[in-house]
């Protein structure tokens, strides 16, 4: 008899104590549900700084991009660059020309995805300009291209 | 179990198929949409997959709302020439910046990944190619 009372009240005790846990995970579950919406949540964040930026209004300058080129900057999504795409010079930055191309979706990726154009220096990749946020995105390291000059019709 | 399988594919197409968009295609109704204005860029919002279907954010360009995520639906914007921010939110909120140039197109396709309770419905700016061939498959939700 006294054996299965004391059974009994371990069951008791065993079952408030998980009746407690499964109300504090709903706390937590609600707190979360009720906290998170609306959060930028922004996690993953490429470094971004001020730049001065000049338009330029006769794109002349131009190459084509030889090899397939995988630009890093410090978050898991690195920029693909397609070989065979064709960069005309928009403008210019102080960390060096910024080429912008037709043939293929520019941007950069972190927590959110920003269009970007291409930032050149004597043949390596410095970075990426975000037009919209008026910012320069350094690549986490130079990158050295191959390219072909390009003469003819901007594309 | 017998039983219990196709009461399961019941209940997830009645989950499914009410958050799904059901206006014409775009194929149907491209013809009938008013020419660009000279100063104006075009800018479709589209959605293919059905996937975390009840997930339907609403979708914000430059902060004002402008339509629905619906799955398989779309929407188009005209705007003049610029820099816009496309923004969408479930449980967090995920942006993308692009800009229009006058006469030009662009395709926004509204992808939807894992999130920790809800989905996460985040824009992705596409090439003309992949939103011309993918947003064949979409029927128009109209603005708002």
């Amino acid at each position: 008899m006294i054996a299965t009372e004391i059974q009994l009240r371990k069951t008791m005790k065993r079952l408030t104590r998980s009746a407690i846990f499964g109300l504090d995970l709903l706390w937590l579950l609600a707190s979360g549900l009720l906290l998170l919406p609306g959060c930028a949540f922004d996690l993953v964040h490429a470094k971004q700084v001020p730049v001065s930026y000049t338009t330029m209004a006769d794109p002349a300058k131009g190459f084509v991009l030889l090899h397939e080129v995988k630009a890093t900057l410090g978050t898991s999504y690195p920029t693909r660059l397609k070989a065979g795409t064709r960069w005309r010079q928009v403008g210019n930055t102080e960390h060096g020309a910024v080429f912008g191309t037709q043939d293929q979706i520019v941007t950069d990726e972190d927590s959110n995805i920003h269009e970007a154009r291409l930032v050149v220096s004597d043949d390596f990749i410095k970075g990426f300009y975000l037009p919209v946020e008026k910012t320069f995105v350094p690549v986490k390291h130079p990158i050295r291209i191959q390219t072909q000059t390009l003469q003819n019709n901007p594309p | 179990m017998k039983r219990i399988l196709p009461l399961l594919a019941i209940a997830c197409c009645a989950t499914l198929l009410p958050g799904c968009a059901s206006g014409p295609k775009f194929s149907e109704v491209k013809s009938s949409f008013p020419p660009l204005a000279e100063e104006n860029g075009r800018i479709y919002f589209y959605r293919t997959t059905v996937f975390g279907a009840g997930v339907q954010p609403a979708v914000k360009l430059n902060s004002q709302k402008i339509g629905t995520a619906k799955p398989q639906g779309f929407f188009y914007a005209d705007r003049p020439a610029g820099n816009y921010e496309v923004e969408t939110s479930t449980e967090v909120k995920r942006r993308l910046s692009l800009t229009l140039d006058k006469s030009q197109t662009r395709y926004v396709r509204l992808n939807i990944s894992m999130g920790f309770f809800v989905g996460h419905v985040y824009p992705e700016l596409v090439d003309d190619q992949t939103g011309e061939k993918e947003i064949c498959g979409c029927k128009y939700t109209g603005v708002k």
